[in-house]
């Protein structure tokens, strides 16, 4: 969550970053393992924290 | 010293073919037969297929991916490959023994042949060197 909110203030995007705690949310997108990140809508990686330039590239 | 893998049951994905045959329901059965004894996850092959990112990703994170086929067309086996994964284990229910029809009122007993087979495949691999290095 951290991580993310750093990256999204590094590449100064507009951007709104949750976090989501409901299972139900969770399961609608597909998501078995946890923790995971959605990126407008698309599950990037799921089952570990992924590395701050791994979030740059995909919200750039 | 030699790596040993260290899954836990819930880092070993079952994916089932469920196809419109007696051995692709009883391969889906015994999926669920693994999961609710323990033995690892249920994870949905059509998800797979479907390219659904979320599903796509939770297989990623596995470390140990087991596919079970009702029979020789083995479309289990080349729904993961096309989404580029490896498979460590993988039964074709018809090397069982066990004759390819369409009578969906399969036998409780071939179901339980196919999942004592693959837990001992299974546990076989849990004290084998690590299929694949850790996620993260």
């Amino acid at each position: 969550m951290e991580r993310a909110k750093d990256a999204v203030k590094q590449l100064g995007v507009e951007a709104e970053v949750i976090k989501v705690q409901d299972i139900k949310t969770i399961t609608n997108y597909g998501v078995l393992i946890t923790p995971a990140l959605v990126v407008d809508g698309v599950v990037k990686v799921a089952g570990k924290v992924p590395k701050l330039e791994e979030i740059k590239g995909w919200i750039k | 010293m030699q790596e040993k893998c260290l899954c836990e049951a819930n880092e070993i994905l079952i994916f089932s073919c469920a196809g419109s045959s007696n051995v692709g329901q009883i391969a889906n059965q015994a999926a669920i037969t693994l999961a609710q004894g323990g033995v690892g996850r249920y994870f949905c092959l059509a998800g797979i297929g479907g390219h659904v990112s979320g599903m796509i990703e939770s297989t990623r994170a596995g470390k140990m991916l087991i596919a079970i086929d009702g029979c020789s067309v083995s479309c289990g086996k080349k729904t993961l490959e096309h989404a580029g994964f490896d498979i460590d284990e993988h039964l074709q229910v018809t090397e069982l023994g066990v004759e390819k029809n369409h009578d969906l009122n399969f036998k409780p007993s071939d179901v339980r042949k196919v999942a004592d087979h693959l837990s001992s495949q299974i546990s076989k691999r849990r004290a084998a060197p690590s299929p694949r290095p850790p996620v993260g």
